[in-house]
């Protein structure tokens, strides 16, 4: 008891000469003026594949934690945009928009096509430009999921196989589970997997470990493959290598990849073939 | 590990000089004693500084000049040793003047306007241009973080020498980067100089003799790194008498204990240092999972009276142990973490004649840090390290008084082994297991120079030839010229112009935002360049005379290139990845440094003030864009004060006011929809590189010492040390945080340290 008496009092200086040290923060009066620029992100629906959500980008001030980040973006809605996509000489106007999202279900939805978006920013009147490619939606030719069961957590490992098409290809694979009502839970596990042109084998086999996850029997999960562009996969890359930063603010700057003229975010097209699995 | 085999010797000598002057009539008469072993030093040449006409001291020192007139002043000089500048009319009052002339470290002579008479607790003894030294022994009394004086961290009072975070032991000389400085211990580099992750130098202040830091001008004989070589020394051991050192500080204990082992032949010296909290934690039952601990030992043997031999080795340890519950006993959830440091240094020098002195060093440095860690089934070690075996032979030939040449080699093995990793469990998904890229690469490098007087002018020429090899067919080559022309305007001032180029094959891989000690460091690659810059330097150093001030001024342009920086991005936690991430561009600095020192009476100072410019410029950063680099702090003003009450109490104060260093906050965030459609995730967005200035900063340090000398042998001194006295803000970065008060984020700046206090206790027996 004397023991604890003592230690709490020893702790108790030491808390006071800690603090006692620490100098108080300034104040900082000196940061830039961010300029507001649209933000363009690709949504995937079943119904159209083309789909877009056009926000703004928001300074340090205006953040909010976690719980309320849906009505931060419903607030950064950039709405009544006239977006423009021309395909194969073909011009159409984004013209429906329900719940934040632009899209148009008169646009031919054709693998290989090139997309082009292009409207005017509201802020600075720049001409906003970006164009992608849909496509070619590659299937799961075998996908087999196994638990894993280590000391102290279970894992799920997937093992699949791809028919990988002539030229260099470039392949995301999104894991996630679903709930009991079919709700995704939370932001998938991206698998990131380049291909060997100089390969003779079209066939990609591989597997891999979700780290950091516990599963169990009777869970229900989403796996998608999805062929995707070089440049979205060196964003989807860009953003995995920061996967171990803890803490934003004390870490080295970077400038995230865009492939948005006069505007930030990545216009992106591509079609998942989804699997739903049921572990055992 | 046999490499205590590689120190194998021969040769070579030392000697000193002490000096007793003597004015009879018109004549001076003297003797040249070398400071540290009181030995006497043959052959030292006297001149005077009006006619240049001279003679030189007997196998004694002794020496007998007439003079012509009681303004005039004679320069004192022996290859080996500082020159030193006496007015004769300062002499001839005195009836038995002691002049001592220093050992340089470097070997190198110096242009110094240095006043004979100057206190002998100036720490500051020397000051050119582009060269100072500082006595070791005299910065105990200076203010400090934790009351224990930092050799490292004292530099920056130094013109050009800008610090970085508060506390860390980077330093930012002339606009260059933090891993551009040599810093050298009796000849071996030394790669991570702090405990305690920085706050405090793995030098240990007992054992120190003198410091010089080359900031420009460089001699020849020294290169491998762009902005400044800081050449360290451990003092001479006690070759006549065993005596004790006892320093009680805050953090840690050091004991220290030399004498001889055959007097006057071999002595030795033997220093421990440990923290204590650790320990002192046990006793109430709680847990402190950190200490470090050095250890430096030392023989110096006097061969004979022209040679003499110095071994001296270092060992540093830092030591943590993390468990997740201090009772637990188990290994599944820990993490260890050792840094270690050694070096093994063996040096001799001597006359091989009257006119060629030989100095010879020999060297093993290793640095290496290990981690390993275990969660669960997680698990994973880390060993870093990098060995460098060295060898430098120095020759100094002094063909007349008018005419010295000095030249020599240097061969450097080095041996690293970057990141070699070892993970299992889910965690292996993130950090895969790597057997790291070791690298072994020897670099050698040939030297010589050339120094004239001709009246008033003194002109140093010297070219270094650097060479790294990769492999059998890749290798880079270096010519690097340096050039230093020195015009004595009067006794009092002197005028000073330096050229030089340096060259750095070996980088240290860190983060723009912050150093750690776990940064690796990596030689160049076929696809890594060597950096290279230029540098030229325009000064001059006066002396009033009448009033007890030295001044120094001097303007600099520095340009480099092949720097080193990191895509943007790079995450580099242990990364074995980050020579593909590795960018190379340019950058300059340029700027005006002040000197002013007080060095007789009571009260001493030291005012330096430097007003500087950096820059640099990548290709693949900033969108091609020119950005100011981290630590382009515009203004520096440090002032240093001692003042000694009596024998016994004696006061230092230092203030400081700094430039805020540069930063690169977020500046705001955009939201995106994630891969698959069902989340948002927020990326952030930064301004320019390095486009906000942190506040600026200034602080004031305080000591106050007393000394209790008595004739009981039992000397002591009870240090009390006041840092940040006023307890204001460094920033060190601008973070982002929660406004409880007002519900919303904010951007704040911390700082590190506030008002620290903290006592000394140093006892001599």
């Amino acid at each position: 008891m004397q023991n604890f008496e003592m230690r709490t009092l020893i702790c108790f200086i030491l808390i006071l000469v800690i603090q006692g040290c620490l100098p108080e923060p300034l104040e900082v009066d000196n940061i830039p003026t961010l300029k507001k620029q649209p933000v363009i992100t690709s949504v995937n629906f079943n119904e159209t594949f083309l789909n877009l959500i056009i926000t703004q980008n928001f300074t340090v001030e205006s953040r909010v934690s976690g719980d309320n980040i849906h009505s931060l973006i419903q607030s950064l809605l950039v709405e009544d945009l006239e977006i423009m996509i021309t395909t194969n000489n073909q011009q159409f106007l984004l013209t429906e928009y329900l719940e934040g999202v632009y899209f148009n279900p008169e646009i031919p939805e054709k693998e290989g096509n090139i997309y082009k978006l292009s409207f005017l920013d509201p802020y600075s009147q720049d001409s906003v430009k970006a164009e992608a490619t849909l496509m070619e939606k590659i299937s799961f030719s075998e996908l087999e999921t196994t638990l894993l069961y280590t000391e102290f957590d279970t894992l799920l490992n997937i093992e699949f196989t791809i028919n990988d098409p002539l030229g260099k290809n470039y392949y995301m694979i999104n894991t996630q589970k679903v709930s009991s009502d079919y709700y995704l839970l939370q932001s998938p596990y991206v698998e990131l997997i380049e291909d060997n042109s100089d390969s003779s084998e079209h066939i990609i086999s591989s597997s891999f470990t979700i780290p950091f996850e516990d599963f169990a029997p009777n869970d229900t999960i989403l796996v998608s493959l999805s062929n995707i562009e070089k440049s979205y996969f060196d964003y989807l890359k860009q953003k995995d290598s920061q996967r171990l930063i803890l803490i934003d603010e004390l870490s080295e700057p970077i400038n995230y990849k865009s492939n948005v003229i006069n505007g930030l975010g990545f216009f992106t097209l591509f079609k998942p073939d989804i699997e739903i699995i049921r572990l055992e | 590990m046999g490499y205590i085999g590689r120190f194998l010797i021969c040769i070579i000598l030392l000697s000193g000089i002490n000096f007793i002057l003597h004015a009879q009539d018109s004549f001076v008469k003297g003797k040249i004693i070398d400071k540290t072993s009181n030995v006497p030093v043959p052959y030292t040449h006297i001149r005077f500084v009006k006619n240049n006409k001279g003679t030189t001291s007997d196998l004694n020192g002794n020496f007998k000049l007439e003079f012509e007139s009681l303004e005039d002043s004679i320069i004192i000089s022996s290859i080996g040793y500082s020159k030193k500048l006496l007015v004769i009319k300062d002499l001839i009052n005195r009836n038995d003047i002691n002049i001592y002339l220093v050992p340089l470290s470097t070997n190198l002579d110096e242009v110094a306007v240095i006043a004979e008479r100057i206190n002998k607790k100036q720490f500051i003894n020397s000051i050119s241009n582009n060269q100072y030294s500082i006595n070791a022994q005299q910065i105990k009394n200076l203010p400090s973080i934790s009351g224990e004086s930092d050799i490292i961290k004292s530099l920056t009072i130094l013109p050009g020498t800008i610090k970085g975070i508060e506390g860390s032991p980077d330093l930012f000389v002339r606009g260059g980067d933090a891993d551009q400085n040599l810093i050298i211990f009796n000849g071996a580099p030394v790669f991570i100089t702090g405990h305690l992750f920085g706050f405090l130098s793995v030098f240990n202040p007992d054992i120190l003799g003198d410091v010089t830091m080359h900031t420009g001008g460089f001699p020849a004989n020294y290169g491998g790194r762009l902005s400044s070589i800081i050449a360290i020394n451990s003092k001479k051991a006690d070759t006549s008498e065993w005596n004790y050192n006892l320093n009680i500080g805050t953090i840690s204990t050091s004991i220290k204990a030399e004498g001889p082992v055959i007097k006057n032949k071999l002595s030795f010296m033997g220093a421990v240092r440990r923290t204590y909290i650790d320990q002192l934690a046990k006793v109430f039952s709680s847990e402190v999972p950190y200490y470090f601990t050095d250890v430096n030992t030392q023989f110096d043997f006097n061969i004979n009276k022209r040679f003499s031999a110095q071994y001296h080795f270092y060992m540093g340890e830092d030591i943590m142990k993390l468990r997740r519950n201090r009772n637990d006993t188990s290994s599944t959830n820990k993490t260890d973490f050792v840094l270690q440091n050694f070096t093994h240094t063996l040096s001799i020098r001597g006359n091989l004649n009257q006119n060629l002195l030989s100095i010879l060093n020999i060297y093993y440095t290793e640095f290496k840090y290990k981690i390993n860690s275990q969660f669960e089934d997680n698990s994973l070690s880390a060993v870093s390290d990098i060995k460098e075996y060295g060898i430098k032979h120095n020759l100094v030939y002094t063909i007349n008084n008018k005419i010295k040449t000095e030249f020599g080699y240097e061969i450097i093995n080095h041996d690293i082994s970057p990141n070699l990793l070892n993970t299992s469990g889910e965690i292996s998904d993130f950090i895969s297991s790597s057997k790291g890229k070791s690298r072994e690469v020897p670099e050698w490098s040939i030297y010589g120079t050339g120094e004239y007087h001709f009246n008033k002018l003194k002109i140093d020429i010297g070219l270094r030839l650097s060479n790294i090899i990769l492999s059998k067919n890749i290798f880079y080559f270096n010519p690097e010229p340096r050039f230093s022309l020195n015009y004595q305007v009067n006794n009092r001032m002197t005028l000073n112009l330096t050229y030089s180029r340096m060259v750095q094959y070996l980088h240290r891989v860190s983060s723009n935002a912050f150093t750690l000690p776990t940064d690796l460091w990596y030689p160049v690659t076929k696809s890594i360049k060597p950096q290279k810059s230029d540098q030229i330097t325009f000064g001059t150093s006066w002396n009033p005379g009448s009033l007890p001030f030295v001044v120094k001024s001097g303007i600099y342009y520095k340009y480099m290139k092949n720097l080193i920086e990191f895509e943007e991005g790079t995450n580099l936690t242990l990364s074995n990845d980050f020579e593909s991430k590795l960018v190379q561009g340019f950058g300059n600095s340029y700027g005006w440094e002040l000197f002013i020192q007080k060095n007789e009476g009571k009260w001493l100072g030291n005012l330096s003030y430097t007003l500087s410019w950096s820059n640099r410029n990548f290709k693949e950063i900033n969108n091609g864009k020119s950005f100011r680099s981290r630590y382009d702090r515009r203004h520096n003003l440090i002032f240093v004060n001692q003042y000694s009450f009596n024998d016994r109490w004696s006061v230092s104060v230092l203030w400081e006011y700094l430039s805020g260093a540069r930063f690169t906050p977020i500046l705001g965030y955009y939201a995106m929809i994630n891969s698959s459609s069902t989340g948002v995730s927020l990326t952030p967005q930064y301004p320019d590189r390095n486009s906000v200035k942190l506040n600026d900063s200034h602080r004031l340090d305080l000591s106050i010492t007393y000394d209790h000398t008595n004739k009981n042998k039992f000397d002591w001194s009870v240090k009390l040390n006041l840092y940040n006295i006023y307890n204001r803000t460094s920033p060190v970065a601008i973070d982002v945080v929660y406004d409880e008060e007002n519900k919303n984020y904010k951007y704040e700046q911390p700082g590190l340290l506030g008002f620290l206090p903290s006592l000394t206790f140093n006892a001599k027996f």
